[in-house]
């Protein structure tokens, strides 16, 4: 039996050699490489539905790994009696309203010539194993939990584990390794397509499905955006199947270990890019969807007079949908900051924003007070003083991101709110994070008096993704760097010298986890050197490193403090290179 | 773009008018700007659209009548609370008085009760009244700076003047603070300026205050009675409990407490909405569904009266902007009268289904003047419109009948409230609903006097509405006569207790044979049990009571031109008052065509994802097929293999560093959406946020 997950290079050039027999004379050769899922693609149907037919039986096969090789012999023996069990299966959907097929399984409909499909090619010995995560948990699960296939047993598994999009997959050890299942089916479906344009014996059939495909992601949107409607019973199971539900939760939560690949990004030639990198491809690139983009964009800014209109009446507009708002912002931005009136824009996601910002750039920048005061209530009067008096001029508040880190804290919320319910100050906000309205509370809300309006831009994120440390994204440690530079800078030349020894040390440390220096042992450094003459002394400095999170201190094996500088060694090495240690 | 900077996150554009201009800014001098007209006045655009005074004034007009209803409804609290610290306040005890006043649970509305208590108790008891929130005192120290800045420098209207002074100073000044916030010094301020009324301290939201903050303060206060004597007075959202769970005996002991309850807000909604919504005062008719979903949110959700009124406005704004001039209404100028006989043609008959609709029953030459004689257009239209009006306000009067009659009724198969009913009534013909039905066989169970009794309620409410109404004196003239019917058999049947009728059948069956008794029998099972006189009474009754709602109640929603005054639009009230962006995300990433409008990613559901989705719309794709941990390099692959699909699969493409630059960028949308986020269980994965499989 093949271990998921694991490589096994010598198993990869298998072709699976399939002859499909489809009334008497009609013979087909298929050559699937390397998934017999495909093959059994046709019986997975029945899975789903949870109906127990023959085909079952011939299931623990594709769940061991080992029959791969003799697949010529079994899956013909399968898919004579699947071809059977499929009209069969056919029959009984339809009877049932649940008409949805899967893509694959046209690679089991009679076809009359037959024809040789290669699917899929070799594979690299290196990237196999692109199973996505849950269908080997499932295979897992499947070969370890329930040996004994019964009927009853196969429902149970259905409704427990089964999402429908994997349900169409049945697990079979040997997968072609970049493919998604959905492109896979994809890609067979195509090719059996193009076979059947040749021959429309069943054109309608396909035609047919594919209907009934969409008429299911119908269902779906509907189920989100609508109240149910009183419809067949047939929609209302789907419906089960395919919308988001809150048993999906406790699925995707399951106490069992979720198993993935051991893949890294190190196979990659450069497992990350740095931003500028990708910022200069992504510039050579075309860009998608650029007019379609621009018509959105258009329409939005056809909504602003619409808007100020809401604003002036004393409502707030919160923004949200898919794309960056920022461009949308700074375009409303020019048509309402006039001759008389004021605009500010803020950037939510700008990583060091305070609240302290946005009130002295409204009370010093606008209205011109010498000072600001530290009290953030004290801000808060001066400012709905000012915006409720009848004459003042109106002060349009712009913040990009109010869901942004820096200003998720309900301080700031609360603050913001208060001061947009002044007269004269008019607050557009925009919201992008899934959980945002999460913020808002009934309070928030009252205070806001939003509006909402759904200006989805599908613009990317570049701005406001500058900021964030992307996972892929490759730190290039400058900012650190350049940080590390200013605090040395200001140090004593026996603090340097302590943070010499800890340097020294952590760059001589061989070991892939350096556990850190030991509080003793650079004490012991340290007074041989003549920095520090006492435990105390040397306390106090540290305690110097650590207020600037130049140090990190964690409990070694042993109990003892262990000290080391959070930075990889690759920065280290620069630092020590710009400054000349020795002379210290 | 101008607003990205890596540097800062705050940007300023002012307008020109501040550059130096700044001396005139300060409020209350008189400067050439004071001149300037506000926003509004100036015109912008809506503001000088014809319909915009019409809507300020039906505003207007509403937020008066709110306003006098909230001073009709805490009248009674308010003089209660001021007569109970004025007078304990003047008697010499050792405690300190204290005022409980439960507010309820509808936070956003207690600044309007606590501003009027405000008002109360400086017209009635002291002009030292100082309102404290939790916000600003976090600690003694705050909380006594508060008081005493509140005191000496009153509220901001003596700050501005006192910056008027120092006239020179070319930028405004920060208030005078106290520097010193000790209880002594509020003693020191209280001995100098000489009064002897109390300091009431008011502290809006006692459950959010710091109880040690509270205690210290209550302890401070009773301490220095003596020379200082303080009020307190506690909003309590929850129960009265919370006041002792929150303070000790020794303190609580200090404290000479009494509760106060305000109304239910439940209870003030109601009343709002049968006395200024509900009312023929109010200019702006809304939609039952519409109407429905703003209660279904204070009930559901706030319990806000406040931000019920806010979403009203909401839809009233919009209802005005949409119909334009033709919102305007009032009985003694139709605006329409105003407009040339063209304009109405041209604004009203091609837009209008309900219009298109009338047009349609007509035949002949009478259709053909509709669609093309814009003078006679305009006489229907005035017409149609007058009729609309008229009656709605019987429309009105007739669900105020109606509730009389359902409202008592077990189960309230028509619910409780008027509102109830109107939700229904508005755009359905509520005596074809079941529910009306089951309320008319149970109206058949109804005892004498209390058929009596909904009677003299029904003809109370026509009556106080005839005055408008004229068209309603037919039904009381035919109402009393029934009620009167009804009075006389209660009188009669007192003296007559049993029939002589049924004497007389027992008499005549006695002295029959078994077969003609038989036959006798059967012949009286065939024919209806005699109805008794007040049997008959009631069903004449309740026939009228009928035919006077079907008459009443002709849903407004079923008559010509009801778009014009029936502010309806569900969709958009649901859509921008309660918003969805977990779904408009959702559906964006999902279903891109569904934005984009392109004919590239259309109808591709069948396939899954389609090479021309923008990128991050492909890793979203992606990502719904994993479960909770997501393997970065897996993902990566998977990515690159639908973004090169169009290349030839010959070879396994390495990943090219544009592929995986735009693989990247997509994450990092990703993560920035909060779908992802990184996780430090394996080397190069990402934890998934949400959950949830939705493709198929």
């Amino acid at each position: 039996m093949t271990k998921e997950g694991e490589v096994k290079s010598d198993d990869c050039e298998d072709y699976v050699k399939v002859k499909v027999i489809c009334g008497e004379d009609v013979e087909k050769h298929l050559f699937i490489k390397g998934s017999k899922e495909k093959v059994y693609a046709g019986s997975s149907t029945k899975r789903r539905t949870g109906f127990s037919t023959a085909s079952d039986h011939f299931e623990p096969l594709d769940e061991f790994g080992e029959n791969k090789n003799r697949a010529p012999l079994t899956p013909k023996a399968l898919f004579a009696e699947d071809s059977l069990n499929k009209s069969r299966d056919k029959a009984d959907e339809v009877r049932r309203g649940r008409r949805k097929s899967v893509a694959p399984a046209g690679g089991l409909q009679p076809i009359p010539e037959a024809k040789e499909i290669t699917l899929s090619k070799k594979r690299a010995a290196s990237d196999n194993g692109c199973d996505t995560p849950e269908r080997k948990r499932r295979r897992n699960n499947s070969v370890e939990e329930e040996p004994p296939k019964t009927p009853s047993n196969r429902t149970m598994r259905n409704v427990d584990m089964k999402t429908p999009e994997s349900a169409k997959q049945t697990p079979g050890s040997k997968r072609r390794v970049l493919d998604t299942p959905r492109l896979l089916r994809t890609n067979v479906k195509k090719c059996i397509g193009e076979m059947l344009c040749e021959s429309d014996s069943d054109a309608i059939s396909e035609e047919s499905e594919s209907e009934s495909e969409e008429e299911v992601f119908n269902d779906v949107r509907d189920s989100v955006e609508t109240p149910p409607k009183k419809e067949e019973a047939k929609i209302k199971i789907k419906k089960q199947t395919k919308s988001f539900s809150a048993e999906d939760y406790f699925d995707a939560h399951v106490s069992s270990k979720v198993i993935t690949s051991n893949h890294s990004l190190r196979k990659l030639e450069k497992p990350r890019l740095d931003q500028d990198t990708i910022n200069d491809a992504l510039q050579k690139m075309p860009k998608k969807h650029e007019k379609e983009c621009k018509i959105i964009f258009k329409n939005l800014e056809s909504k602003f007079r619409r808007w100020q209109c809401l604003l002036l009446e004393g409502f707030s507009l919160l923004l949200y949908g898919l794309g960056s708002k920022a461009s949308l912002l700074n375009s409303f931005r020019k048509l309402v900051s006039s001759d008389e009136d004021d605009a500010i824009v803020i950037n939510g996601f700008f990583p060091t924003l305070t609240l302290r910002d946005i009130f002295s750039a409204i009370i010093r920048d606008t209205l011109d007070y010498a000072v600001v005061p530290g009290d953030e209530n004290e801000c808060c009067n001066i400012i709905l003083r000012h915006f409720n008096h009848s004459d003042s001029h109106h002060l349009y508040l712009l913040i990009n991101n109010i869901d942004g880190q820096a200003l998720q804290s309900s301080k700031a919320q609360n603050a913001i709110a208060r001061i947009s319910m002044a007269k004269k100050l008019h607050l557009v906000a925009s919201i992008d994070h899934i959980n945002a309205p999460l913020l808002l509370d009934q309070c928030l809300l009252a205070k806001l008096n939003l509006v909402w309006q759904d200006s989805t831009t599908m613009l990317p994120y570049y701005e406001e993704t500058a900021f964030e440390n992307s996972v892929m994204v490759q730190q290039s440690g400058k900012m650190v760097l350049s940080s590390l530079h200013s605090v040395f800078q200001s140090l004593t030349t026996n603090a340097k010298k302590i943070l010499n020894i800890l340097m020294e040390n952590q760059l001589n440390a061989q070991e892939a986890n350096y556990p850190g220096m030991s509080f003793r042992d650079l004490y012991q450094e340290a007074r041989e050197q003549f920095v520090v003459s006492s435990n105390l002394a040397l306390r106090a400095q540290l305690t110097e490193f650590l207020d600037h999170k130049l140090v990190k201190m964690k409990k070694g094996f042993d109990g003892s403090e262990m000290l080391h500088l959070p930075l990889p060694p690759a920065i280290l090495k620069e630092f020590k290179s710009t400054h000349n240690f020795d002379s210290l | 773009m101008e607003t990205s900077s890596m540097s800062k996150g705050v940007f300023v554009y002012r307008g020109k008018r501040s550059k130096g201009g700044r001396k005139s800014r300060s409020p209350n001098k008189s400067s050439p700007r004071k001149i300037r007209k506000t926003r509004e006045e100036e015109g912008l655009g809506y503001s000088q659209e014809t319909w915009y005074p019409a809507y300020k004034c039906v505003l207007m007009s509403l937020e008066d009548q709110v306003q006098n209803l909230y001073t009709d409804m805490f009248a009674q609290l308010l003089e209660n609370v001021s007569v109970f610290l004025g007078r304990t306040s003047s008697t010499a005890i050792n405690e300190i008085p204290t005022a409980v006043v439960l507010t309820g649970i509808n936070l956003p509305d207690h600044a309007v009760i606590f501003e009027a208590v405000e008002k109360k108790l400086i017209d009635d008891i002291s002009p030292h009244v100082v309102l404290l929130s939790s916000r600003t005192c976090s600690t003694a120290r705050h909380l006594f700076g508060q008081i005493l800045n509140k005191c000496q420098f009153g509220d901001s209207e003596m700050e501005i003047e006192s910056a008027e002074d120092s006239d020179d100073i070319e930028t405004p000044q920060l208030r005078k603070r106290a520097t010193k916030c000790t209880f002594s010094e509020i003693s020191l301020w209280y001995k100098n300026q000489g009064s002897d009324k109390p300091v009431i301290v008011v502290l809006t939201d006692f459950e959010a205050f710091t109880p040690s903050v509270v205690e210290d303060f209550i302890y401070l206060a009773s301490e220095y009675k003596s020379e200082v004597p303080v009020a307190l007075v506690f909003g309590v959202a929850t129960t009265e409990t919370t006041v002792h769970c929150a303070l000790p005996h020794r303190i609580m002991s200090r404290l000479a407490m009494e509760t106060f309850a305000t109304k239910n807000s439940k209870d003030v909604l109601s009343h709002l909405i049968n006395e200024v919504i509900l009312s023929s005062k109010c200019l702006f008719r809304i939609g039952g569904t519409v109407f429905k979903m703003l209660t279904d949110i204070f009930l559901f959700y706030d319990f806000s009266i406040q931000s019920f009124l806010q979403k009203f406005k909401f839809c009233m704004l919009n209802h005005f902007a949409k119909r334009g001039v033709f919102a305007v209404y009032c009985k003694d100028d139709l605006t329409v009268d105003f407009m040339t006989s063209k304009d109405v043609a041209k604004s009203i008959v091609p837009k209008l289904k309900s219009f298109r609709l009338f047009v349609e029953q007509h035949r002949g030459q009478e259709k053909l003047d509709l669609l093309t004689n814009d003078d006679h257009i305009k006489e229907t239209v005035i017409r149609l419109e007058n009729e609309l009006l008229d009656h709605f306000d019987y429309f009105l009067v007739g669900l105020k009948c109606l509730h009389e009659m359902t409202a008592s009724l077990p189960q309230h198969p028509l619910g409780r409230q008027v509102s109830d009913l109107y939700f229904e009534a508005v755009s359905k013909k509520i005596w074809e609903m079941p529910e009306y039905l089951k309320c008319a066989s149970l109206w058949k169970h109804l005892s004498g006097t209390e058929l009596e009794e909904q009677l003299d309620r029904i003809l109370l409410i026509l009556e106080g509405a005839s005055n408008e109404l004229a068209g309603l004196n037919e039904w009381i003239a035919d109402i009393t006569i029934v009620n009167a019917k009804l009075k006389r058999i209660f009188t009669g049947q007192r003296s007559a207790s049993c029939s002589p009728k049924k004497q007389n059948k027992a008499a005549e069956l006695s002295g029959l044979s078994r077969t003609q008794l038989q036959q006798q029998l059967k012949e009286l099972s065939k024919s209806s049990p005699v109805q008794n006189k007040f049997e008959l009474v009631r069903n004449e009754a309740l026939e009228l009571v009928d035919k006077m709602f079907r008459s009443l109640l002709r849903p407004p929603r079923e008559m010509p031109l009801h778009e014009l005054m029936l502010f309806d639009d569900l969709e958009l009230a649901k859509k921008e008052l309660m918003g969805n962006s977990r779904l408009a995300l959702n559906k964006a990433l999902f279903n891109p065509h569904h934005y984009l409008k392109c004919k590239c990613c259309e109808q591709k559901y069948e396939e899954g994802i389609s090479t021309s989705f923008p990128d991050v719309c492909i890793s979203y794709h992606l990502h719904l097929e994993f479960m909770k941990h997501i393997n970065l390099y897996d993902w990566l692959q998977s990515f690159n293999l639908i973004v090169e699909r169009n290349a030839e699969e010959e070879e396994d493409s390495p990943v090219s560093t544009e592929t995986q630059a735009r693989f990247t960028q997509s994450i990092a949308d990703m993560q920035f959406l909060g779908f992802i986020k990184p996780t430090s269980r394996k080397a190069d994965h990402v934890l998934r946020l949400t959950w949830g499989n939705n493709c198929a």
